[in-house]
């Protein structure tokens, strides 16, 4: 039987590939994380208060 | 912001008689960093200060709604993209209504809350070149922030995140980091009738 030629599974060129993740701007969405920061900003959360006037302050 | 003008409290802008919608919203957004990006000398990144916004194809730096957004709109250049997230609706009372009682008129008044957010794609052809630009994007809207509340008549305008650095699938070596502000801002409305609401009644008919 003949034996396979190493060098056949060994890939010469070396791609430089980027450590950072792919991400698609089209289908981009809030994350659970995000979404829940920006509830958070609103200043609604936990209450129906609505969020004072700056020039209440 | 560049060129910024003295408002006058009793000149309500064009603003406040359509209140926000959402494609207002996000060209609001644009003409503000068209703005910001149109002076060097608003631009506080030394790095940034030579890309400057102009009318033309060639401009140093893109502007745009996600709408209007190609791949090859912006190959090496930087750009500033903007997408509109969830808007909510918040109801703050029952039937949404401003006042508890309704007047003889008829005419009954509404109120409710909108919630939503914004996120820039700040992109580059160079990771750090991305970063430098979300740090140029997210100090304009935190530091502005408090103006552009006042000016839109929102009620709450807040930077909310600076995400981490990605690599765009949709464009070969480009990179982006989203930067996402929330707002709040109230809509209000009146319903008048046409009639006020006793007109229907015929009084006689109850007298014996």
């Amino acid at each position: 039987m003949e034996k396979p030629n190493p060098s056949l599974n060994v890939e010469t060129k070396s791609k430089k590939k980027s450590i950072l993740p792919k991400r698609s701007m089209m289908d981009w969405e809030p994350d659970e994380d995000l979404k829940k920061a920006i509830v958070k900003s609103w200043g609604l959360e936990n209450n129906n208060e609505r969020p004072s006037d700056s020039r209440s302050r | 912001m560049s060129d910024p003008q003295i408002h006058d409290p009793g000149k309500p802008s064009n603003w406040c008689s359509i209140a926000p919608r959402p494609h207002l919203m996000t060209g609001f957004f644009r003409e503000w960093f068209i703005n910001h990006f149109s002076k060097s000398d608003n631009i506080e990144a030394k790095e940034l200060r030579g890309k400057l916004w102009k009318a033309i194809p060639e401009t140093d730096i893109v502007i745009e709604s996600i709408t209007q957004w190609r791949p090859d709109l912006t190959q090496k250049r930087i750009a500033i993209i903007i997408k509109r997230n969830e808007w909510q609706v918040q109801r703050i009372s029952i039937d949404d209504r401003l006042h508890d009682s309704i007047p003889f008129t008829g005419a009954r008044e509404h109120s409710v809350l909108i919630t939503g957010s914004h996120t820039f794609f700040c992109l580059a052809g160079r990771g750090t070149e991305a970063e430098i630009l979300a740090a140029e994007v997210y100090r304009e809207m935190m530091q502005f922030g408090p103006v552009i509340r006042d000016e839109l008549n929102l009620k709450r305008f807040v930077l909310v995140s600076v995400g981490p650095l990605f690599e765009l699938e949709e464009s070969k070596e480009n990179f982006g980091v989203p930067v996402t502000v929330s707002y709040v801002a109230d809509e209000n409305w009146k319903i008048i009738p046409q009639a006020p609401v006793l007109k229907r009644i015929v009084l006689s008919k109850f007298i014996p």
